[in-house]
């Protein structure tokens, strides 16, 4: 039977991949920026960050809506709930963007310290990460879902390698390289941050799929 | 422990068959509701329970029901210990029509061995209506008829009255469903309450009392028990796909 919760459902998916896809280019936007040392192209992912957050509360002013109307059970509710913790992991992903394009802003007239190799290969994990955890939930796809979660360890190891060569190549050997490696060493943590954003919007999507809890639980994974 | 274990439940009224191979246990001092649409066999599986559909004609069943270690289904047992036992809660209130004191005082005199005398029935009275937060309201009305009381009254009455014989289950069927929205709130807070001294089995169509009052729930379709788990599960991440279908709205 046609319901008209399942339009107003399908509706809140649209959404979530409208804010979804806001995101993403906020990081991308970030990262070329820092590889571009573009100060313009920063500032607009800090100008776009606004209309990001209105959309993000009114996802949630959405969902809130649902939930009062409808008194939503078993998939619908599971649907609603994971798409109002997605809706705020992509707010903060954006956020995080945000913070990224801050800290360009500051290196953007010094010299670069060294050239950034470790980097954009982190940025392409979260860029991926991020995408394919929107595509799990759009398509409810838990094998996709999984792989997100297991990349987590690749981005951690691409953040703790990036980390040891900044503070042992460099702020070890003459800390007056700090005010050139510290945002650097920032923007690695914020790469790895949104990496764990993608991990539990993952993780909600098997919730939402499968109704299992494979946060902390990485043994339920398999 | 259980209040009610049920194992291979079958009834037919003639050639229908209402319940197919039901079985299940009710956890003792737990409410437990039972949801599913109109003819899926709820209602009369809440009935077997006291063996109300004895009444129809055509009716068989097989199976078994054991409550306090008896199969009540055995031919022999004693029905008046099993409706002492398993009281019924319906959907209109049906107080008889007498005074609100003979009400509950009616059951008392049945199955008491007639010691105590008056005392003993207005204490019983009492507590009764106490344990059905009505003594506030009517203790200076006890002989004022029961017919008169409001609808939310009249149905806290007849579960007073259940509760004057000390049974250990109560069954309601929609004891809501005549009642607005406060009184139904205030019948689901007494059912709470009650639950620390009796089992509760309540057959439901309204899905967010069920969700809201019990704390395991039975799925039925068609005469079968679908699915039968605790409440939170079934109402957030039931296994089955039709009990999915049936809750969300996408059933029919």
């Amino acid at each position: 039977m046609e319901r008209h919760l399942d339009e107003v459902l399908q509706e809140l998916r649209k959404d979530i991949l409208r804010i979804g896809v806001l995101a993403q280019e906020s990081i991308f936007k970030s990262i070329e920026a820092l590889k571009n040392r573009d100060k313009t192209q920063a500032q607009e992912v800090i100008d776009a960050d606004t209309k990001i957050d209105e959309l993000e509360i009114s996802i949630d002013e959405k969902c809130v809506d649902l939930v009062a109307r409808y008194q939503p059970m078993a998939g619908d509710l599971r649907f609603i709930t994971t798409g109002m913790k997605i809706n705020a992991e992509l707010e903060r992903i954006a956020d995080i963007a945000v913070d990224i394009a801050e800290r360009v802003l500051e290196i953007a007239d010094r010299q670069l310290l060294k050239p950034l190799i470790d980097t954009p290969k982190l940025s392409a994990v979260a860029q991926r990460m991020v995408g394919d955890a929107i595509d799990a939930f759009i398509r409810r796809d838990v094998e996709l879902a999984r792989k997100v979660v297991l990349s987590d360890s690749e981005a951690d190891q691409l953040r703790n390698a990036i980390q040891s060569e900044l503070m042992n190549d460099f702020l070890a050997k003459d800390p007056a390289t700090a005010d050139r490696a510290v945002p650097l060493l920032l923007i690695a943590r914020y790469l790895e941050r949104i990496c764990d954003h993608a991990t539990n919007i993952a993780e909600d999507v098997i919730y939402m799929v499968e109704a299992k809890v494979v946060k902390h639980h990485p043994e339920q994974l398999s | 422990m259980n209040s009610i274990e049920v194992q291979d439940l079958n009834l037919w009224y003639g050639d229908f068959q209402a319940l197919k191979s039901v079985s299940c246990a009710f956890a003792e001092k737990n409410i437990t509701a039972i949801i599913g649409p109109s003819g899926c066999g709820k209602s009369t599986m809440l009935r077997v329970f006291n063996r109300m559909n004895d009444l129809i004609e055509g009716v068989r069943v097989s199976g078994r029901i054991v409550i306090e270690g008896r199969n009540i289904l055995e031919p022999g047992t004693d029905l008046v210990w099993l409706r002492k036992n398993v009281g019924m809660v319906f959907q209109r209130p049906n107080p008889f029509p007498l005074s609100v004191y003979e009400n509950i005082a009616f059951g008392e005199k049945i199955h008491s061995s007639g010691t105590g005398g008056k005392g003993r029935l207005d204490q019983v009275v009492e507590e009764s209506l106490r344990s059905v937060l009505l003594w506030d309201e009517l203790k200076d009305k006890l002989h004022k008829p029961a017919l008169g009381l409001s609808l939310e009254q009249k149905q806290r009455l007849c579960i007073a009255r259940l509760i004057a014989v000390k049974p250990q289950v109560l069954l309601m069927d929609e004891p809501c469903s005549t009642l607005d929205p406060q009184a139904t709130a205030r019948i689901e807070e007494l059912m709470r309450e009650l639950k620390r001294e009796y089992s509760i089995v309540i057959v439901t169509h309204n899905m967010q009392q069920a969700a809201r009052v019990s704390d395991d729930t039975g799925f039925m379709l068609l005469g079968e028990l679908v699915e039968f788990t605790r409440t939170q599960e079934i109402f957030t991440a039931p296994k089955d796909k039709r009990t999915e279908e049936y809750i969300t709205g996408r059933y029919g």
